[in-house]
């Protein structure tokens, strides 16, 4: 990556040992890792989709983009919500992530714990740390967090997922 | 959505070009691990590094089984995969059809107990599953990799979402013509929703045949680690000998490898035929 930053006249990016983009290395490996999952995702429910909805939409003078703007992304709301829920949960546990680029010798997770996200710190904390109490704690209010931002998420779906 | 079709010849060409080098990269590592594998062990790391090997040597494989039983490792893999697969489509179906169709109390408070199941980092988990396996007397033992991954609310919810968008005309339909719930389940749903079914089993699968850190906490005979584990070892005992290390590998990478070319056609099938208008 350096190498095509380079090629184009700017300065290296040290990715992984400056504190500055330890955490934008990590949201780039983890959505990197998560975009493959939910695009197969999303491609199952564009099958579910009925041609006869396109069929009738051209035939009635619709472009390929009011097509997708008035087919397709009602068609794929409840695939959306499916998407928006597990990805917001699996981002705020997010572990291996930050642990396989950022932990060095001395336990911290990137330069100056530049890395360091919930669940890390919560196995810090426990397994290296010896804390149970601490990381319990943690782990309570990592999961009232997680619950409460689902529950809203609910209350919005309403509006706007359409099933049939 | 009809699919568009590249008619003049320089476009194809450039299709042609860009997909042979991305497949290209794709598979380059395969192949390299697999010919590495069958080199003298001081050419896997000799620089500069060599394509072909200079001197075809099958005895690696010999030897690696002779250190880590990757032929069992691989047979209670396969077991695990095939049993945990199973399980999340199962009981994914069924729950998700239960939480999208069937009216009882309590229903939206027990998918949200359900899903909150999700909530909680599997790092939590660690230490309560441990004690759990002790009192059930599954430590060290396969029972410990399949019976608690049966059940998904992952799967659930995808499935849920997927039969909730399921037109109420056709249930109707077809319980005016006396259907019973499992002829609507079976006859009605599984057909519309088997893309999403395919895509729970794929993920179902990479998520069997490679989990490493339950293994790595529950098991501990050889002869009864999964693949992953075996591979481990074999780095952790043998870490200067590299062809063993590829030669292991790909005997890791060999049942996943045979089992796609026989899926390949119905996953492409299953993408083709949808895309193609009036069913």
């Amino acid at each position: 990556m350096n190498y095509v930053i380079r090629l184009f006249g700017f300065e290296p990016i040290p990715w992984l040992t400056s504190p500055e983009w330890g955490l934008i290395s990590v949201i780039m490996v983890f959505s990197w890792k998560t975009i493959g999952y939910n695009m197969v995702i999303f491609l199952a429910g564009l099958q579910g989709v009925p041609p006869q909805l396109y069929e009738a939409a051209s035939l009635d003078g619709a472009s390929r983009w009011q097509q997708f703007l008035f087919i397709t992304v009602p068609m794929l709301s409840p695939t959306t919500f499916f998407v928006l829920v597990t990805t917001l949960i699996n981002c705020l546990q997010v572990f291996d992530v930050p642990v396989a680029l950022g932990l060095t010798r001395s336990n911290t997770i990137g330069p100056a714990d530049s890395m360091l996200t919930i669940v890390p710190l919560l196995w810090r904390e426990a397994f290296i740390g010896g804390r149970m109490g601490y990381a319990s704690a943690l782990a309570w209010l990592l999961f009232v967090i997680i619950l409460l931002l689902t529950l809203i998420q609910f209350r919005l779906s309403r509006r706007w997922v359409h099933y049939e | 959505m009809a699919s568009t079709i590249l008619r003049r010849p320089w476009e194809r060409l450039l299709a042609y070009i860009v997909l042979g080098i991305t497949g290209f990269v794709m598979v380059f590592p395969f192949i390299y691990m697999f010919l590495s594998s069958l080199k003298p062990s001081a050419e896997v790391v000799q620089v500069p590094p060599t394509l072909w090997p200079s001197e075809v040597r099958w005895s690696n494989y010999l030897e690696v089984l002779s250190i880590v039983p990757l032929g069992t490792q691989l047979i209670n893999t396969i077991i695990v995969t095939v049993l945990v697969v199973l399980g999340w489509v199962l009981t994914s179906v069924l729950a998700g059809y239960a939480f999208a169709r069937l009216e009882f109390p309590g229903r939206e408070w027990l998918f949200g107990a359900y899903l909150a199941t999700l909530m909680v980092p599997f790092a939590v988990l660690i230490v309560p599953m441990y004690r759990l396996m002790l009192v059930f007397g599954w430590v060290d033992r396969l029972e410990a990799l399949i019976i608690p991954w049966l059940f998904t609310a992952y799967g659930t919810f995808l499935l849920r979402q997927f039969f909730m968008s399921v037109p109420r005309d056709l249930e109707d339909a077809a319980l005016i013509d006396g259907a019973s719930h499992w002829g609507i389940l079976f006859r009605i749903f599984l057909p519309l929703a088997w893309p999403a079914i395919a895509t729970l089993a794929t993920f179902a699968f990479l998520y069997a045949w490679n989990s490493f850190l339950w293994p790595l906490i529950i098991i501990s005979s050889p002869a009864r680690k999964v693949v992953t584990q075996g591979l481990v070892d074999l780095q952790a005992l043998y870490a200067a000998r590299v062809d063993l290390i590829m030669a292991g590998s790909t005997l890791a990478v060999l049942p996943t490898l045979i089992v796609f070319l026989f899926a390949q056609r119905y996953f492409i099938e299953g993408i083709a035929t949808s895309g193609l208008a009036g069913r």
